[in-house]
């Protein structure tokens, strides 16, 4: 009874103090697991749509040169080609969070039912330790029993050590999915400061780029050594030139076990090279994470380098499109611009004329004291006012030569003392002068010539004036809505081709930010997994929350409707 | 001529505007040629090709905005220069997409690793979770049991004794017993 009871109380204890600790060390990563899913879901994305805008170029034969269309089909099939290992990258990135994620749910799920066998298994031990009729067998039985099964499930637990395997694959996996870093010890105040600094930069991409091309070339030129060998060469025009059947099958046996002999030699040879070229690349310590982040700002390289070509070839093939359509509407402009000068010199006028009938009330009209003050003031606002006409009709002569030129021959018949039988009222005399007037930019000069023509002659020239500048605004009219209409008619073509070149560069800006975002969340993804080191490591909590952040970004992209 | 100079020189070419005559712009086209010329000599890096394009581009759009008959010739010259260059450097791209895949195997291989370790682990632990719940089941009934047990109760007896004998199997699952 006494180790009954003793069992009763202790196993439980001890079982529960242990399940808690070993689950306490696996952090919960679902969804540190969904985020870097969802994030290799949108840049498989980006390789796809990276590859729809070469394909697109390879089928857009008005647009290229030939040759420009056969090298965007021989580049889009080889971008097929050489992708496929970053796909492969992707898939694993996705494996490896998904075991983690298995691994530390399996945890949490053994250490939550094993906590169920600790509580069962105590009210049994409690219920045992009442028996006092039990078959002695029995009585003895549990607790021997029940101690196996608690120690067992410690025992099955500390052998799975799944908090240290957690831990050791998270350890284990850092360098390769992050990269390597240089840590680096210095005292600071008398406390020693570690400081890691990432090995893989920019400049480690070209090194190995540097030591794959190296490769690639070593292999080419093992290939061709053999090619062009003599007694390779030899056995094929043998084999060419041979006309006994039973002859030519020897050859070309021979040839095949030449073959082979080579290749297998190649294979021996690139086994060898390649544990040297890895080794050569693991000294630049780029991780998964670094290299996906090259080839996502090489793919952004691309992508911008054929839209802008796609564009300004598309441009440049539609420009009497876009050139005729801005031109009407350049050239609308301008006329509107126009007509408000002359509409402001019409204004002008008007006030002048007013002016001038209030002047005529005033010196009719005006107290003698008064008189010359208000009849002053008039008179300087009306040499103004021409001074403002002048310079409005210098303003519509820069806009309108043709304007200047009718203005000046209309002018120019009133311009003469009157004829006989003709009204002194219908000419301008002195008013060729004011139009073409040189020095009048110095107000003095203009004010003389001003004074000197007469308010009937003024008038009259300035009515001329205005009439010539009616008409010619009737015509910019006519002109223009012949223009008009013209861009009426060719709306369709423009909206069409507008909208093309509206699509064209929607798309490529959508490619860029998701190429962008991706290269972002790829950088945060790293500095999350470094965090998970953390936490398993320090037992520091684990944050998601930029990364969740910067995977929306992507999605806003993909998905702006549903990321809202 | 560096590519800065080359860059404000067709920056500033503007036939409607009056800042230049075709003769400019025949210039300019020459100067790309010189300059074109010692840049492939030259070991130029990404972002020197990138602002040649962009150099490009710029001209292109000049010539486009010009839309003189006569500058024909160079428009068709800038255009397959322009498609040229892109296509150089989608293929420099492949090529270093390639180059780098070189690195891809040994670091899928070892990531393989441990999603084998992980995979694996995270098995035996389902295998593990498994038995815990046969064990609490078994101990569950065989505590029902207990609690209902009477001496005289035979039937009782016998299957107390199943139960310990399926338990004790569940146990040495866990911890296997040495004298069994």
């Amino acid at each position: 009874m006494s180790k009954i009871r003793l069992f009763s109380k202790l196993v439980p204890i001890f079982l529960i103090v242990s399940i808690f600790f070993t689950a306490c060390d696996v952090p919960d990563i679902s969804e540190f697991t969904t985020q870097s899913v969802e994030m290799t879901r949108g840049i498989r994305q980006g390789v796809k749509d990276t590859g729809d805008v070469l394909k697109t170029a390879a089928a857009n034969d008005g647009l290229f040169e030939p040759a420009t269309i056969k090298g965007f089909q021989k580049y889009s099939k080889e971008y097929d080609t050489v992708m496929k290992p970053t796909l492969e990258t992707l898939d694993s990135l996705d494996s490896y969070v998904e075991a983690l994620n298995a691994l530390a749910r399996a945890n949490k799920k053994s250490a939550e039912n094993s906590k169920a066998l600790v509580g069962a298994f105590n009210n049994l031990v409690s219920s045992a330790s009442k028996l006092v009729i039990a078959p002695q067998a029995a009585a003895f039985e549990i607790p021997d029993m029940a101690l196996k099964i608690g120690t067992g499930t410690i025992a099955a637990i500390e052998n799975f050590r799944t908090a240290k395997s957690f831990k050791n694959r998270v350890n284990a996996a850092a360098e390769v999915v992050e990269g390597r870093y240089d840590k680096t010890e210095e005292l600071v105040g008398g406390k020693k400061v570690v400081t890691y600094t990432k090995i893989c930069t920019d400049g480690e991409k070209e090194g190995i780029e540097k030591i794959g091309k190296q490769y690639a070339k070593d292999l080419a030129d093992k290939i061709k050594v053999f090619e062009e060998g003599d007694e390779y060469k030899e056995l094929l025009e043998q084999y060419k030139s041979e006309k006994d059947p039973k002859k030519k099958e020897e050859q070309k046996k021979k040839i095949g076990s030449k073959e082979k002999s080579f290749r297998d030699s190649l294979k021996e040879f690139s086994d060898k090279t390649e544990k040297d070229v890895q080794n050569e690349i693991n000294k630049h310590g780029c991780g998964v994470i670094d290299l996906l982040t090259f080839t996502m700002q090489d793919l952004r390289r691309i992508n911008q380098d054929v839209s802008k070509l796609t564009e300004i070839n598309f441009v440049s093939k539609n420009r009497t499109t876009f050139g005729l359509y801005q031109g009407i509407d350049t050239y609308y402009e301008r006329v509107q611009n126009e007509i408000k000068h002359i509409l402001r010199f019409k204004t002008l006028l008007k006030d002048i004329r007013e002016l001038n009938v209030e002047l005529s009330k005033a010196e009719a009209e005006a107290e003698p004291k008064a008189e010359q003050k208000e009849i002053d003031s008039l008179k300087k606002k009306i040499l103004n006012l021409k001074n403002t006409v002048w310079r409005r009709l210098n303003d519509i002569y820069n806009l309108d030569g043709q304007a200047q030129t009718a203005i000046l021959a209309k002018v120019t018949e009133c311009d003469a003392p009157a004829k006989e039988g003709q009204s002194s009222a219908t000419t301008c005399i002195g008013m060729t002068k004011y139009l073409t007037c040189p020095g009048c930019a110095d107000d003095k000069i203009f004010d003389d010539l001003v004074k000197a023509i007469g308010p009937k002659e003024f008038s009259f020239g300035s009515g001329v004036i205005e009439t010539a500048l009616n008409n010619r605004a009737l015509e910019l009219f006519a002109e223009n809505r012949g223009y008009l209409t013209e861009k009426e008619r060719m709306q369709p073509d423009y909206e069409r081709s507008n909208g093309e070149l509206d699509k064209m560069r929607q798309n490529q800006k959508k490619l860029d930010k998701l190429l962008t975002s991706s290269i972002a969340a790829l950088k945060t993804w790293s500095a999350t997994h470094a965090n998970l080191r953390e936490t398993v490591n320090t037992k520091k909590p684990l944050s998601v929350a930029v990364l969740v952040a910067k995977v929306k970004d992507i999605w806003a992209v993909l998905e702006p409707a549903e990321a809202k | 001529m560096t590519i800065d100079e080359l860059k404000d020189e067709v920056e500033g070419l503007n036939l409607d505007g009056g800042t230049s005559r075709a003769s400019d712009y025949v210039k300019a086209y020459n100067h790309f040629i010189d300059f074109l010329e010692q840049f492939t000599n030259g070991q130029p890096s990404n972002a020197d090709e990138d602002e040649l394009k962009d150099t490009l581009i710029k001209f292109r759009q000049k010539l486009l905005a010009a839309d003189l008959g006569e500058f024909a010739r160079m428009e068709i010259w800038a255009k397959r220069l322009h498609e040229a260059l892109v296509l150089q450097g989608i293929g420099e791209v492949i090529r270093a997409i390639e180059s780098r895949n070189v690195a891809v195997p040994q670091l899928l291989d070892n990531l393989g690793q441990e999603i084998e370790k992980g995979n694996a682990d995270a098995a035996l632990l389902t295998q593990i979770k498994d038995a815990i719940e046969k064990g609490t089941k078994t101990i569950d009934e065989l505590k029902t049991l207990v609690d209902a047990l009477t001496a005289t109760d035979a039937d009782v007896k016998s299957r107390i004794r199943a139960l310990i004998t399926a338990a004790r199997n569940i146990s040495n699952t866990f911890m296997p017993d040495k004298d069994a």
